[in-house]
């Protein structure tokens, strides 16, 4: 073949190929194109989003105008405090109203809100075609995608805001009395370091966190019943375990604590207990890391931001654990306007919207932001969250989800709250709170046909 | 101490008495009022702030963020309808009831007064059930026809007390003019009442405004009404409180408003009648 | 004497209403009391299971404490708004001086909607910056945590106090001034002073009206919900956990167990309607009288 013929022939066949590749990624939107297209077809369009108060739902909230601009979709919102939430969800589901699209829901529910088909089926939405890749389902750390929105293999919430168990302490109170988190890594040592701490600090408590009935009483205790060796359910028969020795060491210890708190925590729920830390009022506050990027803020809390520090949750006789949990969206079965409530929910927990919803006050769920070195560098607590997440793998790997996504959860977590509340302020001893939450446990399961 | 003496003396301690006493129980009604046109930063300040620059912004958040308007249009429409459905009700029954002699009227009694003192608390699951069933679950309707259960009983207990004061000897001097006993209800009876009528119809429209249980269960965003909005500050509490403040103030203010109007009718009314918020 | 035709058909619609509205309801609340349902599960998964919820409650650590908060609460509400309101209305009889005003300040607790008025409490109660603690710590340099486990009932008390002493008292000045004054000239004759009088004359004579104030305020107190809820929701753990709200809290506030809830409703009612036969034996025979 002459010179001339091969080179256009190599020349043409590289635009083949060229082409060909090029509609191969033409299939897959860029996150641009995709907003592009969702615009020219629902713009003008209003949806319902309803949330808890919580620091991610600020952050979404700050980005309300972005979507509006970028969609054309009008964002109408609702926000209640977490604990009535759930009850209106559910109640708006049993009503038939589909008053709400798309909503923030806690990993709790999703075992519950499944089985009720009060959340819809997200599976089929995110295997759709064109969608997989570009939104890349992949990336969220699987603690907080499949370990949290996930029941069944099938997704009913995506994870938004990630979660992971941890204890923020005041640096500067630490450091002049020469403690160090050697001085802290196990339950004992902690607990003699919160005593050592009583007293010395005008107004200062040494230890503060959420521990009202309920649902918040659960969140702190579980935080030191993995660490002393006990458990919610033993694996594969369902039968509550709460009364072994472990787990009434858990609580005495919980309920020790109590002693060096400040009073009527017992009435704490989430924002109480922020609350109080971030005004300077206590050195450990055993939580998790949502609320961090507000304390670091000095505008928002000017008594102790550039102050603290994260440590791992201690390791206790039973071992070295913590705990998990994530805030997902999810779209309502009821709503008229799934696809406008899909819409919502990508953008929001995209991957290009991340930066501007992690620097707003969010917290990281996908594995691309833990890597992402600018928002490393914003955020110092990232390296401390990864830690955390391994010490919350080390769990995982004996078989235990941190609280069960079972759709009896809700009950047994009222249930459980309840006496847990009672040994805390002293009604009942540990044993019997735990011996009578046990029973009232066994009770649900038995009901619900788990033997 | 010679008599005028101990009489001054007494006459002092009875005011600073009656001063203590209208301090307590206006006070708190006061100083929300005063809270409502404080800035945010005012309200929480210690010591209190009793001199400050007073601001509208919380009002005006009310109507522009939340849908404050929207609620208030809810307890309007639903106390107004609920009042005047029970009167039309119960009127005519009361004055029968005045009436009559009959040895039921004990029954009758008791039932009336069972219906108005059981607790919303059991009655709303019913209620929430029945009305998720027939679909008027979050509707005004729903709120209208559930409060018709303590209004009715209300307005049948008061009336009948002020019908069974009227002499017999007018109506039955018309009855032989030749007046139909619905006119004598009507031209008559009524007319004769019109005091205790207005203060029992008031007495309802307070009653149904201040109801919460049963909006608490059955309105989520459309039909809901002033009481259940303060859920919506619970979550915000030490950030909001002048914009609480000012949602209170205007949801009381109203009722406050309207018990002054007939406050000599108000001890009879809920003693009679049975206590109902 | 002119019998005029009263049509008894006047009261059937009232009755016809007042029947749907309350007998119905009441049925359907027996009959869910009788299943297990859960919210959220379709109606078709109920199931029967007799008078097992009942047994639940009477057995049942939980509930059991939530009667005995309701009763606790009932007694020592009552007991001190009726002696408060014998104090007050007694002072109002013998002190015309602002009484007016008085009286016309008492119609705001009685007006003001009581949630509203429970939520604007935990307001002024907050104990680090309410209003109350600052009263207290100016005057007396205490400042009591209100919502702690010693204080959250006797706060709960107090608020109800504030609520309803008004009320007792204007109905105890009515019935004061209903007096005649030859029994209390008498009695002053006889050289007693105005608190033997109270105690000897004015109390008995007053004993019809302190009965129905009692029955009233004992049958309202135990329906309690609209103060808890805004102000404690129950707690701290259980302290103020009132029946109404214990109700509440199982079948729709976070648990959804509506057969439970409607058993424990259907003990509430019970407990009602005994005291309103109470209340109606009571006026009936006073007025027989």
């Amino acid at each position: 073949m002459s010179k001339k013929i091969r080179s256009a022939l190599s020349g043409l066949l590289t635009i083949v190929v060229f082409l060909g590749l090029s509609i191969g990624y033409a299939a897959e939107p860029t996150f641009d194109e995709w907003l592009e297209s969702v615009k020219t077809e629902y713009a003008g369009e209003s949806l319902t989003f309803v949330m808890a108060v919580h620091p991610t739902t600020s952050a979404m909230t700050s980005m309300l105008a972005d979507f509006e601009r970028d969609t054309g979709i009008k964002v109408n919102t609702e926000e209640v405090q977490e604990n009535h939430l759930h009850d209106k969800l559910l109640l708006d589901f049993v009503s038939g109203g589909g008053n709400y699209d798309v909503f923030y829901l806690d990993t709790c529910w999703v075992g519950e809100f499944a089985r009720k088909r009060v959340t819809q089926d997200l599976t089929s939405y995110i295997n759709r075609e064109g969608q997989y890749d570009w939104y890349d389902y992949d990336d969220f750390v699987t603690a907080w995608s499949k370990g949290s929105g996930m029941i069944d293999n099938r997704v009913h919430g995506v994870p938004i805001n990630g979660e992971v168990t941890l204890i923020v302490y005041r640096k500067d109170i630490l450091d002049k009395y020469g403690i160090t988190e050697d001085d802290l890594d196990t339950t004992d040592k902690f607990l003699e370091q919160v005593k050592f701490l009583e007293g010395k600090e005008p107004d200062v408590y040494p230890v503060v966190f959420r521990s009202r009935r309920g649902h918040n009483a659960v969140y702190s205790y579980f935080q030191f019943l993995y660490p002393f060796g006990g458990t919610l359910f033993n694996p594969g028969e369902w039968e509550p375990q709460l009364t072994t020795a472990e787990a009434v060491e858990a609580l005495k210890f919980m309920c020790e604590l109590k002693k060096y708190a400040p009073p009527s925590m017992e009435n704490f729920g989430v924002e109480e207990a922020n609350t109080t830390f971030r005004s300077g009022k206590a050195v450990f506050w055993v939580g998790a890391n949502p609320a961090i990027p507000g304390y670091s803020n000095p505008e928002v809390s000017p008594v102790i931001a550039g102050k603290i520090d994260v440590l791992q949750i201690p390791q206790g006789p039973g071992g070295n654990y913590s705990g998990w949990t994530a805030w997902n969206l999810g779209v309502s079965s009821r709503s008229r306007k799934k696809d406008l409530a899909w819409v919502f929910l990508q953008y929001m927990t995209s991957k290009e919207k991340g930066y501007d919803y992690i620097t707003s006050g969010g917290s990281p769920v996908r594995i691309s932001q833990f890597e992402n070195l600018e928002l490393v560098e914003k955020n110092w607590h990232f390296p401390e969250m990864l830690k955390s997440l391994e010490q919350a793998a080390n769990l995982a790997n004996t078989g235990v989800d941190w609280r069960p996504r079972i759709p009896e959860w809700t009950k047994i977590s009222e249930e459980l709250g309840y006496y847990v509340a009672m040994a805390f302020i002293g009604e009942m001893t540990p044993e019997q709170a735990l011996e009578n939450a046990n029973n009232a446990i066994r009770e649900i399961m038995e009901d619900a046909g788990y033997y | 101490m010679d008599g005028s003496h101990k009489r001054k003396f007494f006459r002092v301690c009875g005011a600073i008495g009656s001063l203590i006493l209208i301090i307590i129980f206006s006070l708190p009604f006061l100083w929300m009022i005063s809270m409502s046109f404080k800035t945010p930063l005012d309200c929480v300040k210690i010591p209190p702030v009793v001199l400050f620059k007073p601001v509208l912004t919380n009002y005006t958040d009310l109507f522009n963020r939340i849908n404050f308007g929207n609620y208030m249009q809810n307890s309007i429409v639903v106390s107004l309808t609920a009042t005047i459905v029970s009167m039309i009700i119960s009127l005519p029954a009361a004055y029968v009831f005045a009436r009559i002699r009959k040895k039921y009227k004990n029954k009758i009694i008791l039932l009336v007064l069972s219906v108005r003192m059981a607790p919303a608390m059991s009655l709303v699951i019913p209620f929430f059930v029945l009305s998720n069933a027939v679909g008027i679950l979050d509707t005004q309707l729903a709120l209208i026809i559930t409060y018709l259960s303590f209004n009715i009983p209300l307005i049948f207990w008061m009336m009948q007390g002020y019908f069974s004061q009227l002499p017999v000897e007018i109506e039955e001097a018309a009855y032989i003019d030749g007046c139909s006993s619905f006119g004598i209800f009507t031209r008559i009876a009524l007319p004769l009442t019109v005091s205790g009528l207005s203060a029992t119809a008031i007495l309802c429209l307070i009653q149904s405004w201040n109801e919460f249980v049963y909006a608490l269960f059955l309105t989520s965003i459309r039909s809901r009404t002033l009481p259940t909005t303060i859920m919506i500050f619970l979550g915000h509490e030490g950030i909001q409180w002048g914009q609480m403040t000012a949602a209170t103030t205007l949801i009381t203010l109203p009722v406050v408003f309207l018990a002054f109007l007939v406050k000599d009718y108000l001890v009879r009314g809920m003693a009679m009648g049975g206590i109902k918020e | 004497m002119v019998g005029i035709k009263r049509s008894k058909h006047w009261m059937t619609p009232m009755l016809i209403i007042i029947t749907v509205a309350a007998v119905i309801p009441i049925f359907l609340l027996i009959y869910l009391s009788l299943h297990r349902w859960e919210l959220g599960y379709p109606w078709s998964e109920r199931v029967f299971i007799g008078l097992r919820n009942y047994k639940w409650f009477f057995t049942s650590t939980q509930e059991l404490r939530s009667l005995s908060v309701t009763f606790k609460f009932v007694f020592w509400a009552v007991l001190t708004e009726v002696f408060l309101a014998v104090l007050i209305s007694s002072f109002l009889y013998k002190n015309p001086i602002g009484k007016k005003y008085v009286v016309f300040s008492m119609v705001i607790p009685i007006a003001m909607t009581p949630a509203v008025n429970a939520f604007l409490w935990r307001l002024y109660f907050t104990p680090s910056h309410g209003i109350i603690n600052w009263i207290l710590n100016t005057l007396f340099g205490a400042t009591p945590n209100w919502f702690g486990t010693e204080l959250a009932f006797v706060m709960l008390v107090l608020v109800d106090i504030w609520r309803w002493v008004p009320f007792l008292s204007l109905i105890l000045l009515a019935g004061l001034e209903a007096i005649p004054p030859e029994p209390l000239e008498a009695s002053y004759a006889e050289g007693a002073t105005w608190g033997q009088t109270l105690l000897y004359v004015v109390v008995p004579m007053l004993k019809p009206i302190i009965t129905v104030g009692i029955i009233l305020r004992m049958i309202d107190a135990f329906k309690l919900f609209d103060l808890v809820f805004p102000l404690t929701a129950g707690g701290p753990g259980d302290l103020t956990e009132v029946l109404s709200m214990h109700i509440y809290r199982y079948g729709f506030f976070d648990i959804g167990r509506i057969g439970r809830a409607s058993a424990m409703a259907v003990v509430l009612l019970v407990i009602v309607i005994a005291l309103t036969a109470v209340y109606v034996r009571y006026t009936q025979r006073k007025e027989e009288v």
